[in-house]
């Protein structure tokens, strides 16, 4: 069985994706993925260690079907904005949320 | 239990709240509540200066309710706020004169003729947070009120004042705000420092100051208790508008109406004087002796440097800022002395400035109505056709640059021979100020009401009889001060003896 | 830590979680009456009244279970006087954004149900994480709550409204994915999700496992701060506070501030109390550097909306010394002492936030425009208003009389008291820097005549309702701070 280093890497480059595309792409879409890429990586980190942890139990695998539920419904709930603020301006880019600054 | 003391605080607030109701802009009502609460309330202090127990001394009329308790502000102690009035030998020769001024600035109010109900609602306002300020026998209670006068200061100036009535209103706000930071840092700092030594945390006044006193020598000298006093000093320099940090009182003094000048001038500025007799020199008075020396010279800075401004100014209501200003520098250099008679002569200068400050003002402000303007150049020869209200202000300022018989001359007198025997070459300084006010005062009152009268000003009216009443009534005051110092030195002798024990030991 | 799949029994779980089961019942039964009754009905403010009385009966219900403790689980959702005063300041909140919903007559603004069962659901949320003292409960909470205020601030047919939605859903939704991969590694090391027994494991594990504890910790403090609108962790709260529409926008400053505060409180003191001189200082520094960008910032809004919110995220700086300072408290009274200034701040604070956007809210419909202009000579057009707002802001601005003053006084001896007399004196300096433009604000209001005739305006009667209620409770706190202040410290707090 692979040590739980190489998990708890991976899951960690997989956030830090996640975070950085979030942080710098422009398309709304990609930005909802690599939320979703965060929220994996952490989904990731549970389960390795609920099986491999220094007391491993079975609350990591709860946590984290607790967590896929939310985050469906987190990215539910941007789609549907995003449907709306795509009728008002009929674009998907970051760039072009500037009606406020400051 | 008196409530008298709360009485005097709670009538000007109902009458103002009366006023407020009144419908807008409406004159009778607002302006009868304001005159009936500020009448009553002024005779009550002056009955409780009468039934005020010389022999006894000590906080009086007291009236103290338990407000609220934080349960562990220091480690195990709890700290309780009371909800404290009294008065004593320092508050009431203040709140008499808080009483005078108020009366007579609602009377002479008349000129006010929009957004009435406001203006005596605020104005009533103010003199309940004044009474407030003199009446408070708890720290909290006391900064408290302290802010409560900036509200009404702020919307007196800035609703009905001159031009830049605006900006004059930030800053006097932004200046005071800030001042209350070093005041509100400084209280809470004595009660935790009294916490520490005696073992009660407290922000009572006659508690602090007897817990300060008593064996706390080594605490008193801590650095804690220096930086304490330091900042309080800045804060009180900004309340009494001292250089350098002066600039808000001549720019407010400038736009605010005549009345609000005269509780301005008179009254607002004094309670800088009143934190340092009650506070610094009550509760810090080893600190006072250890930088005696700077409070002397920021005084004698300002004695000075108020006079030389003063020259060069020709609207009477700067002129009399820098007036006030160097009042306040004798109040500063007398009282840094510590002696008796130096604090006496400064409580005399704080109460007998007031008077003759409000007093000039409100012959200003008269004038002002009449001729349009308060600036010396366009004036000249008034004595002709206003000679009632010349001769009022000549008399005030005859008063302000110390003629014998008034108040102020006693003030002087007293705060000199006091300072003299603690920084002789610094009084020397001092006087020399004093001689600079007389020559400033004299120019200016000669360029106003002698000399040849301009064609347009022939015909101003002189002051009704309702008019100069104000300044007669004030006039009165500051001569019955003159004449019977022992008004205010029995009442006061045995709070300022104790205050002057405290560094002599 | 199986215990979290056993079966509940009703009882116990009424007895624990009473006043979420009623909103919750309430909240699904407002949408079977959305999708039942034919639009005409559904103007009629039908939902609201349901809501109105689901919210008074959890609120009674709240009531009687102060002093009790309970737990459902072993502990990972309790009953104790802590998350009980929490739940009734946020059921009070929601009350007064209800109310202030409504229009003239008596009907929900905009009418849509979702409006009203989304805003319950969110409250839930709230009460969840007040209760919850378990990492999976606790997220699930904040979920509830940010996913439903999403929703909630795009309600409006606007551009605006949808472009603050989406900035708040991207910032919210990876601060939530921070908070849940800081819990991952907090779980990975302790191997328990339930906050108590993983502080204690912390305990001892913290020096072993320290890169990865404190790595969680941080992630963990990222994404709260962003729940809280601490600075640097702001950027979304004024975007989001000017699209949503105004009652929601008090809701987020008041009841879900409030929110993230309950749970802040509770994770770090369960999780982490063992370890307090190693993290009590970020927090310190946050707090200094929040008052004064947050009052730096407000100095130079025009939109009066944007400007409050900025000023939200200054007092999250006030709200945060308490929390900040118990780094110092050695002693449980101290403890008990912070928290009570907390909470007495945040009610004080939540009334004046729900007065002020209430007045916002009439003088926007009415002037159509909730730039600081529509203010200007406001004392002409309705004296009532223009007094509430002045009260409120002289409020905020801490000046006494007022709740905010006693609330300030309150933190600044809790600072004081553990040494920190800089942030004491960094509070009172930042409230002198905010007179800026709460003044500037009064100044329009009665120092300027107002622009063009000077109709008078009408106030709804819930508004109105709704800005006596807050005039009241500013006020009221201020004058007598002892009401609550004497109470709060002898509550049964965390129910040892």
């Amino acid at each position: 069985m692979a040590p739980i280093g190489s998990f708890l890497a991976l899951a960690a480059i997989l956030f830090c994706i996640g975070l950085y595309g979030a942080l710098t792409k422009r398309n709304i879409i990609i930005v909802l993925l690599s939320i979703e890429l965060m929220l994996n990586a952490a989904n990731l980190n549970l389960i390795a260690f609920s099986r491999l942890g220094v007391s491993a139990n079975v609350a990591g695998q709860v946590f984290g079907l607790f967590s896929m539920t939310v985050a469906a419904a987190e990215v539910a709930v941007g789609l549907a904005i995003l449907i709306a603020l795509y009728r008002n301006r009929n674009s998907t880019d970051v760039r072009d949320m500037n009606l406020m600054k400051w | 239990m008196h409530v008298a003391t709360l009485w005097v605080v709670l009538i000007p607030f109902a009458a103002g709240l009366i006023s407020w109701l009144a419908p807008r802009d409406s004159r009778s009502l607002p302006r009868a509540a304001a005159l009936l609460g500020s009448l009553v309330s002024a005779v009550l202090v002056g009955a409780m200066y009468l039934g005020y127990d010389r022999a006894a001394g000590g906080s009086q009329f007291a009236f103290s309710r338990p407000w609220f308790t934080v349960g562990d502000a220091l480690a195990d102690m709890p700290l309780t706020v009371t909800f404290g009035f009294g008065v004593d030998g320092l508050s009431l020769p203040l709140l008499a004169l808080t009483a005078v001024v108020g009366f007579t600035a609602v009377w002479a109010s008349k000129g006010i003729r929009n957004r009435t109900n406001e203006y005596y609602g605020w104005l009533m306002i103010l003199l309940a947070g004044l009474y407030g300020v003199f009446a408070s026998t708890d720290l909290f209670l006391l900064f408290f009120f302290l802010e409560l006068i900036l509200i009404p200061m702020y919307f007196l100036i800035g609703i009905w004042g001159g031009a830049e009535r605006t900006k004059a209103a930030a800053k006097f706000l932004i200046y005071r705000g800030l001042s209350s930071i070093g005041i509100v840092v400084a209280f809470f700092g004595l009660a935790y420092l009294a916490g520490k030594i005696g073992g009660d945390m407290t922000l009572d006044v006659a508690a602090l100051t007897r817990q300060l006193h008593g064996g706390a020598a080594a605490a008193q000298s801590a650095p804690v208790a220096g930086a304490l006093f330091l900042l309080l000093l800045a804060a009180i320099l900004v309340e009494e508008a001292l250089v350098p940090f002066h600039t808000w009182l001549p720019f407010a003094h400038a736009q605010a109406p005549a009345p609000v000048n005269m509780i301005l001038g008179g009254v607002v500025v004094k309670t800088g004087a009143y934190l340092f007799l009650r506070v610094a020199a009550g509760m810090m008075p080893a600190m006072v002796g250890r930088y005696a020396v700077l409070v002397a010279v920021i005084g004698v800075l300002n004695i000075l440097w108020a006079g030389l401004i003063a020259f060069v100014q020709s609207d009477w209501r700067r002129l009399l800022a820098y007036t006030t200003i160097s009042h306040m520098g004798i109040f500063l250099l007398a009282a840094a002395s510590m002696t008796p008679a130096g604090l006496q002569g400064a409580l005399f200068v704080a109460v007998s400035s007031g008077l003759l400050t409000a007093l000039l003002f409100a012959g200003v402000g008269l004038i002002g109505e009449r001729a349009g303007t308060v600036d010396m150049a366009g004036l000249g020869g008034l004595s002709k056709p206003m000679p009632y209200v010349s001769g009022l202000l000549l008399a005030g300022a005859l008063g302000s640059l110390g003629l014998p018989g008034m108040g102020q001359f006693v003030g002087e007198v007293l705060s000199f021979s006091g300072s003299f025997s603690v920084f002789p070459r610094l009084s020397a300084f001092g006087i020399a100020g004093i001689l600079l006010a007389a020559v400033y005062l004299l120019r200016a009152m000669q360029r106003t009401t002698f000399g040849p009268t301009p064609a347009t000003k022939e015909h101003l009216r002189d002051g009704t009889v309702g008019e100069v009443l104000p300044m007669v009534l004030l006039l009165i005051a500051v001569i019955g001060v003159g004449v019977f110092p022992a008004v205010i030195g029995h009442t006061a002798g045995a709070a300022l003896a104790a205050l002057a024990a405290g560094i002599g030991g | 830590m199986t215990t979290v799949l056993q079966g509940i029994a009703f009882a116990d779980a009424w007895r624990v979680m009473a006043p979420e089961m009623v909103l919750t019942a309430a909240g699904f039964l407002l949408m079977l009456i959305d999708a039942a009754l034919p639009p005409a009905a559904k103007r009629a403010g039908v939902s609201t009244g349901v809501a109105l009385i689901a919210l008074l009966v959890a609120g009674v219900l709240a009531l009687r279970r102060f002093g009790q403790t309970a737990a459902l689980g072993p502990g990972s959702y309790l009953l104790d006087d802590y998350a009980l005063v929490f739940k009734l300041l946020f059921m009070g909140i929601t009350l007064l954004i209800l109310l202030l919903s409504l229009d003239d007559h008596g009907r929900a603004e905009g009418a849509r149900g979702e409006y009203t069962y989304l805003l319950l659901f969110a409250t839930v949320g709230a009460m969840v994480m007040a209760s919850s003292a378990d990492l999976v409960t606790l997220f699930v909470g904040l979920e509830i709550l940010s996913v439903s205020s999403y929703v909630l601030v795009g309600l409006r047919r606007s551009s605006k409204s949808a472009e603050g939605a989406m900035k708040y859903l991207v910032i919210g939704a990876i601060a939530s994915a921070c908070v849940l991969f800081g819990m991952s590694y907090i779980y990975g090391v302790t191997g328990t999700t339930h906050l108590a027994e993983a502080g204690y494991t912390l305990f001892q594990a913290w020096d072993s496992y320290r890169g990865i504890v404190v790595l969680g910790l941080l992630l963990m403090l990222a994404g709260f701060s962003v729940k809280i609108s601490v600075v640097p962790f702001h950027m979304w709260a004024p975007d989001a506070y000017e699209g949503a529409p105004t009652p929601i926008t008090a809701f987020l400053a008041a009841a879900s501030k409030a929110a993230g505060f309950a749970m802040l409180v509770r994770v770090f003191l369960y999780a982490f109390a063992s370890h307090f001189p190693e993290w009590g200082g970020l927090w310190v520094g946050l707090a200094a550097v929040t008052m004064v960008a947050g009052n730096l910032l407000a100095i130079v809004q025009r939109n009066v909306k944007r400007m409050l919110a900025y000023s939200s995220i200054g007092q999250a700086g006030y709200l945060l010394v308490p929390f900040a300072v118990l780094t110092g408290a050695y002693h449980g009274g101290n403890l008990y002492q912070d928290m009570s200034a907390l909470y007495f701040y945040l009610a004080a604070y939540a009334l004046m936030t729900a007065g002020a956007f209430a007045v916002l809210t009439v003088v926007a419909k009415h002037a159509r425009s909730e730039d600081v202009d529509a203010f200007t000579g406001l004392f002409r057009r309705s004296p009532l208003l223009a007094g509430a707002m002045a009260v409120f802001l002289v409020a905020m601005a801490g000046m006494p009389l007022t709740s905010g003053f006693a609330g300030k006084f309150f933190i600044a001896l809790g600072a004081i008291n553990t040494g920190y007399y800089w942030l004491a004196g960094l509070m009172f300096l930042t409230s002198v820097m905010a007179f800026a433009y709460y003044f500037g604000l009064v100044r329009r209001m009665y120092l300027q005549e107002p622009y063009g005739p000077a109709e008078s305006w009408r106030t709804p009667a819930a508004a109105a309702l709704v800005v006596v209620v807050a005039l009241v409770g500013t006020i009221g706190l201020g004058v007598a701070p002892g009401v609550m202040m004497h109470s709060l410290p002898g509550l049964n707090w965390f129910g040892q």
